[in-house]
């Protein structure tokens, strides 16, 4: 059996059980804001930064897709205190790297973005990138 | 008695009317358009003809420095470099006036001093652009608009339009995802590839299937034919260069010109040497959304 959408519309409905199963495609998940025009440096990890304030599996009963992205950022928050968050949040009051969007109130719970990078970043570490090279990374992904 | 009265009457005298209400002649607006990350913003009064019978050449005098709105000039703002018929304008905000002529040719002026009252009518000096833009006559606009009629991937069409007298500009804007890629890195890429979609579970989905990819490189640029085709009016897409070895699919129109840049999903290819034999499609979670293996 083929397909031959002709619409966007048209392949998501073509690929509909394989998009429902993915919990919030990436069409309709919830953007934190627009992407690019956020620029800015990188900021310097805190030294002794850990995880103890990225909210728990717990206290993500309404946003299960984000679960992996918040245990990512348990696994590497040394990596992600270093990263500048894309999606706009790093304006916000309080925060200081992409890590703060795992904190507190969560902006990651319901941002695509925040999640990408997070996922990102941890599967660059895993593969031997440098924060450097992850931060290029991110740039060039979601920045 | 006296001391009541005249309290009401001060409060009659500075007690704010209405906050937001006034009736104005030339009413303000804005307009503001993004076309590929660049904002382009034109604020403005709009004057309107209101039963004259003659505005340009009269109302507004031939060979005058006329700001295209009333009251404080027209400013236009812009926060990247751009090309406006055929004229750089750095980034930047600048107050709009034009040099209008009874015949097409009218002299566009950008001048870098922003903040200027209409009857200002600033002379050529520093700081200031002036180029030629045609001016057509005909038809009938009542109240001044500034609009953005036409809009594409790369740029559009800014028109300044009043009585019988429209200004239409083109104007590019500098691309954020260039379509050219160095011969160099997309040269191992080339080739046909099968594709296998994926569940979350990473098992490999029911639908769609046996869709196939074949990616070629023809003039500084990276084509994917998609069989069956993704989605719009044409089996290929662009891959835009993201960083090496990542390209998102850029959508094009039934002429072959860029339209959409569908950064949401990531073609990664390897960085190994020779012929690349793999790439992945991710999503904007970093999801894995689907496999692609060489087949020639």
């Amino acid at each position: 059996m083929s397909f031959a959408p002709v619409t966007r519309r048209g392949f998501i409905a073509g690929c509909g059980a394989l998009m429902l199963a993915w919990s919030g495609t990436p069409l309709a998940a919830a953007h934190c804001e627009t992407r690019s025009s956020r620029r800015g440096p990188h900021p310097v990890p805190r030294p002794g930064v850990n995880a103890s304030k990225v909210l728990r599996d717990d206290q993500l009963a309404d946003s299960p897709e984000a679960v992996p992205a918040f245990e990512a950022a348990r696994r590497i928050p040394h990596i992600l205190d270093g990263i500048r968050c894309h999606c706009g949040c790093a304006d916000l009051k309080g925060f200081y790297s992409l890590l703060s969007c795992y904190e507190a109130d969560g902006m990651a719970r319901m941002c695509v973005i925040c999640q990408g990078q997070a996922r990102l970043a941890d599967r660059l570490f895993r593969g031997g990138s440098s924060l450097d090279e992850i931060r290029a990374a991110i740039d060039a992904r979601f920045g | 008695m006296r001391a009541a009265l005249l309290v009401l009457l001060a409060v009659a005298v500075i007690a704010p009317r209405r906050a937001a209400g006034q009736i104005r002649a030339s009413e303000r607006s804005r307009l503001s358009q993004t076309v590929d990350g660049t904002m382009i913003t034109v604020d403005y009064a709009r004057p309107r003809v209101r039963g004259r019978p003659v505005i340009f050449g009269r109302a507004v005098a031939w060979g005058e420095v006329w700001t295209p709105g009333a009251n404080m000039a027209t400013t236009l703002q812009t926060d990247h470099d751009i090309v406006l018929a055929g004229q750089a304008v750095p980034k930047g905000k600048y107050s709009v006036w034009m040099v209008v002529d009874s015949g097409p040719r009218w002299t566009m002026v950008l001048d870098t001093v922003w903040e200027q009252y209409h009857e200002d009518h600033p002379p050529a000096r520093s700081g200031q652009i002036r180029w030629p833009v045609t001016a057509t006559a005909g038809g009938m606009t009542e109240a001044l608009t500034w609009d953005v009629p036409a809009v594409t991937a790369t740029g559009g069409v800014l028109r300044m339009a009043w009585a019988d007298r429209t200004v239409a500009m083109p104007f590019t804007v500098p691309a954020s995802h260039p379509v050219t890629t160095d011969a160099a890195e997309a040269a191992p890429l080339v080739g046909t590839y099968r594709v296998t979609w994926l569940n979350p579970d990473g098992t490999p989905a029911s639908e769609p299937h046996d869709q196939m990819v074949q990616i070629s490189y023809d003039k500084g640029a990276l084509m994917a034919r998609w069989t069956p085709r993704l989605w719009g009016p044409d089996d290929r897409t662009y891959l835009i260069r993201l960083a090496r070895g990542w390209f998102s699919p850029g959508f094009i129109d039934e002429k072959g010109a860029l339209v959409d840049v569908f950064t949401e999903w990531v073609l990664e290819f390897g960085h190994g040497q020779g012929t690349a034999p793999a790439f992945e499609v991710r999503g904007e979670r970093d999801v894995l959304w689907a496999t692609a293996v060489r087949v020639r």
